[in-house]
């Protein structure tokens, strides 16, 4: 197993800072000051600097904030970026154009840092005298800011494309993170603001569907499990669309996906937080957010039945005889809400957690498959046909070495069109090479195969030839790894 | 001076390792992942997030290394055979294609069922909002009763017997089922 540089290992201390200035910025504007989550997420911005300190980045550590990215001597730092549109925002409006964090700060300091950031009594650019008073006055000594000056900060390195797609992906985290916020404060959602962010992903879905679902598998904050619902929401429409939606449907289907952890918000912290394990008493209590979740969506002026039924019925197995929140008696779920339910599990299964690895999609599909009476059997295998071996948005290694993106499905589920990141043996892209490659066919004299299926830890080797599914031929593995000891 | 400094980072750091101890239970305890392959109460958790904060903890203190790939590929990983994955693709493969399947069916029984629950198990207000939707949903006038209920559904029924349509039943008893449910005393406190 290759060993990391110093620089990689740089580099993913100053990401994880990053990530946990955003998230601790996130909590902090959600919690009453002081509060319990605010303090762990202060604490841990704080041990998170103490890494970057350990890995050899030079202090003070200068993230650089832009309208659209957070990034660091030029370099974006998406994965951080994605659920930092607030933050972003509070930067623009108080002119900021980078901030520089000392060795020595402390929680208690940070803690002051976001309040001044998350000031509503101040939404104006700071001059310098008064944001030097207002520092001297908080108490804050290990953080500097660099205020924005009439020429323009650098602009960090992405793609048109890439920034469009983390605006929308930005977009549909902060409608929700507003939505969890209000909900949490007992006020009426923003169902129009939910609205308006599927309207525009269902748009971008039509126009260009892998740059926002590749950009959504980087997303790295994922407080209050945000990330995991704008993904149900993304997969949702994607298998919905495929299915013949009416833009109507895709919208309710894309707004109830969204919103059917909702409950979550509700949950209250003492048993999301506490000490030990939880007992069962404890555990009831936490599985009554898909009820919680359909209490505050009956609560809204305008009722969303398919919101309010994916709310209360994404953890509920077969004809509403398993699974919970339990009920006086079966409440069979609606379509959507089963198929929220495959979107929901399939997203948990293949992404990363601090606690467990990410499978690829074909171990996912298994795994489901597994327990398949647990799932409305029409909407898993359509979910699987439609998303294939190599869903959009998912990386790849060719057998040529280079690497890929996976753009569509092509003729059969193994065989997708690919955008090249890299060229043969993972060199740089020349100049006017053709960056997309229909794979298993003749293009530019060569026949390419997906070699490999890359996951943010993983490498799965997927054999030798194309793989046996849709084929019906014999068996074949689809995917072979190459590590030891994950099989 | 020195002494107090190093104390002062090792409070600060065993703090940082119990609040990352904290956000891991919450996220294992939140998770959607199926209890069957990673479950939240399992008493081996405790040991692995003991695990992951001391190794950050190491690492804080300047005495461990960032985590290596090792470390990371320790994570728990469902495992999944290839001769599994390779069996479950080739059963797809032989099963018929079902097609398309229905969008938003079921959306208003399983409306109704909610509001339902919704009044048998909410707190009063709630309870009464779940009452005024559902009388809202079946078109009944906000003060009708059970007997005002029983009198619209005999005579529903009656024109049924002329026309008779599936839907209409199905909704009728839709109807029945709901005010059973919401009149009866048994099953929940009147609003």
């Amino acid at each position: 197993m290759r060993t990391r540089t110093a620089d990689e290992v740089r580099r993913q201390a100053i990401e994880a800072f990053a990530h946990e200035l955003v998230a601790s910025h996130l909590v902090v504007g959600m919690q009453p000051a002081g509060g319990r989550e605010s303090e762990a997420a202060l604490v841990s911005l704080v041990a998170a600097l103490h890494t970057a300190v350990a890995s050899g980045t030079a202090m003070p550590l200068r993230l650089d904030l832009s309208p659209e990215c957070i990034s660091h001597q030029g370099e974006a730092i998406a994965s951080a970026s994605l659920q930092a549109r607030r933050l972003l925002q509070c930067a623009q409006i108080q002119g900021i154009e980078a901030i520089c964090f000392g060795e020595g700060l402390t929680p208690v300091e940070a803690g002051r840092l976001m309040a001044l950031l998350l000031d509503k009594d101040h939404d104006q650019r700071w001059q310098p005298d008064a944001l030097a008073n207002a520092m001297r006055h908080r108490g804050i000594r290990s953080v500097q800011f660099v205020l924005q000056t009439g020429a323009g900060a650098k602009k960090p390195n992405l793609t048109t494309d890439v920034r469009e797609a983390m605006r929308q992906y930005q977009d549909l985290a902060d409608a929700l993170h507003e939505n969890n916020t209000l909900a949490r404060r007992d006020l009426d959602l923003d169902m129009a603001s939910a609205s308006t962010v599927i309207e525009r992903a269902i748009q971008q879905l039509e126009v260009e569907p892998s740059g926002l679902l590749a950009v959504a598998t980087k997303d790295s904050v994922d407080r209050f499990t945000t990330g995991h619902s704008v993904r149900v929401a993304l997969l949702a429409l994607r298998v919905a669309r495929a299915a013949g939606a009416t833009r109507n449907q895709l919208l309710q289907v894309g707004t109830a996906a969204l919103l059917h952890d909702i409950g979550k918000s509700k949950v209250p912290h003492e048993v999301l937080f506490k000490q030990g394990s939880l007992n069962n008493e404890e555990w009831a209590y936490l599985a009554e957010h898909p009820r919680l979740g359909a209490q505050i969506l009956l609560e809204q002026p305008v009722v969303d039945p398919t919101a309010v039924g994916a709310a209360f019925s994404h953890h509920v197995c077969g004809n509403g005889t398993r699974g919970y929140p339990r009920s006086p008696f079966p409440i069979p779920p609606g379509s959507t809400s089963r198929l929220v339910r495959v979107c929901d599990v399939f997203e948990a299964l293949t992404s990363v957690r601090p606690y467990k690895r990410a499978l690829t999609p074909c171990e996912a599909y298994t795994v489901m498959f597994r327990a398949e009476g647990d799932f409305d059997p029409r909407w898993l295998h359509f979910f699987v046909r439609t998303l294939g071996a190599f869903p959009q948005g998912s990386h790849v290694r060719l057998d040529d070495g280079s690497e890929a993106l996976v753009m569509e499905q092509g003729t059969r589920a193994d065989r997708p069109i690919v955008r090249l990141l890299s060229g043969a043996g993972g060199t740089a892209l020349l100049p006017g090479q053709p960056d997309r490659v229909p794979i298993g066919e003749l293009h530019e004299g060569q026949v390419r195969q997906v070699a490999a299926v890359l996951t943010p830890d993983r490498t799965i080797d997927t054999g030798a030839g194309p793989s046996e599914w849709l084929t019906q031929t014999a068996h074949s593995p689809c995917l072979r790894r190459t590590h030891s000891g994950s099989a | 001076m020195l002494r107090d400094r190093d104390e002062k980072a090792e409070a600060e750091l065993k703090a940082a390792a119990e609040a990352r101890k904290e956000k891991l239970r919450a996220e294992t305890a939140m998770s959607s992942v199926p209890q069957e392959i990673f479950d939240s109460t399992d008493p081996m958790l405790e040991a692995r997030l003991t695990e992951l904060t001391e190794d950050a903890l190491r690492l804080l203190r300047g005495r461990g290394h960032m985590p290596s790939q090792e470390a990371i590929s320790s994570l728990p990983l469902e495992p999944v055979a290839s001769e599994e994955i390779a069996g479950f693709l080739h059963s797809l493969a032989s099963r018929p294609d079902a097609g398309r399947p229905p969008l938003l069916e079921g959306i208003e029984n399983e409306f109704f069922g909610v509001l339902i629950d919704t009044y048998l198990t909410a707190r009063a207000a709630m309870q009464r909002r779940a009452l005024n939707l559902l009388k809202d949903g079946l078109d009944l006038s906000p003060e009708a009763g059970l007997d005002r209920l029983t009198s619209d559904l005999v005579t529903t029924l009656a024109s049924l017997g002329k026309k008779g349509s599936d839907e209409r039943l199905e909704n009728l008893c839709k109807q029945i089922a709901t005010a059973v449910v919401v009149a009866s005393p048994a099953l929940g406190d009147e609003p």
